[in-house]
């Protein structure tokens, strides 16, 4: 075995081809965001980490549990851009541990441009369930992606306090 | 489950690699190693494409440490199968310019080749690092008109 893009071809040792099987029915369920496949891969206890920046995107960060994870995938990343494909460079699989590295495919909300970028996924999967999934990309070039121009790095972002200053003093 | 590649070699790989030292560094390379970095080239002037080892030398040693050193790389999960690895991992550098520590998380691919290594491609929350390196909060929505607000007030 070596480190294959092709998710869904099947291993030669039993272990490996049921975790390229967890794999393709993963990225299967997280791409068309299909809450029974989700349901049936996901594993109740799952800790899952996006690394990036939650302030601008919400769907960064940790969640913990199913429910949590569900959420992130059907209702908080399509607010962004519907994932329209993964596409893998490199799978490597050691066991149930899977290293994944590539570019999400997806477009754009509200203008419906296409946005790729490239992400490595880190996943552990038990008895055919994800029990935890720690990702990094290329966020500064998604992030322009996102908001359609390229970012300008001086501009500090204003912070908005919620409570008028009066009403602070006074308390 | 043979392991053509042990996890001492990769956290071998990783110290050196953390402590630029480019004797350590040459011992891993293969002479006509691919390596890629990905990134914003205009705020991290080392990310991009190298190839062959004194190029990859000279960014791992030289061009990188120039501009955001690394002092502390540390591996949170290690993957391997065969000749190919792959590193999860959490970052302190330091930004040689304003004297700014940065922490940010990466990943590391790599695949192995005679024991060496053949081909690297480095991805990193790369956002989050570049709001370490200038300071603040940065306001991704805000858009500049034209490049240059100078401009539209001449027009």
């Amino acid at each position: 075995m070596s480190g294959v893009a092709d998710v869904s071809v099947p291993g030669s040792t039993g272990a490996v081809s049921d975790t390229r099987d967890c794999i393709a029915t993963f990225y299967t369920a997280y791409r068309s965001r299909d809450l029974e496949l989700l349901n049936a891969i996901l594993d109740d206890r799952i800790e899952w980490f996006l690394a990036g920046p939650a302030d601008h995107f919400d769907f960064y960060g940790a969640r913990h549990g199913k429910d949590e994870v569900i959420e992130v995938i059907t209702r908080i990343i399509p607010c962004y851009f519907h994932i329209t494909d993964f596409e893998f460079d490199q799978v490597i699989v050691e066991g149930d541990c899977v290293a994944a590295r590539g570019r999400i495919r997806a477009r754009q909300r509200d203008t419906g441009r296409s946005i790729r970028y490239g992400f490595a996924h880190f996943l552990q999967f038990e008895r055919g369930k994800l029990v935890a999934l720690r990702g990094v990309g290329d966020t500064f070039d998604a992030a322009e992606q996102v908001v359609g121009h390229p970012i300008d790095i001086s501009r500090a972002m204003e912070c908005v306090s919620l409570m008028p200053e009066d009403d602070f003093s006074a308390v | 489950m043979d392991l053509s590649v042990t996890r001492t070699v990769v956290e071998a790989l990783y110290r050196a690699y953390a402590a630029h030292d480019p004797v350590q560094i040459a011992a891993y390379l293969a002479d006509d190693i691919e390596l890629q970095m990905d990134g914003p080239v205009a705020i991290f002037p080392f990310c991009g494409h190298r190839r062959g080892k004194a190029a990859v030398l000279d960014l791992l040693t030289r061009l990188k440490p120039a501009v955001l050193p690394t002092r502390r790389m540390e591996p949170e999960k290690i993957v391997i199968e065969g000749d190919h690895a792959a590193v999860f991992a959490r970052t302190t550098a330091v930004h040689k310019q304003s004297g700014r520590v940065v922490v940010f998380h990466c990943a590391h691919f790599f695949t192995f080749r005679d024991g060496l290594v053949a081909v690297m491609h480095c991805v990193a929350d790369t956002f989050d690092a570049v709001e370490q390196v200038v300071g603040h909060r940065i306001d991704a929505y805000y858009e500049m008109v034209g490049g240059n607000s100078e401009d539209i007030v001449a027009i």
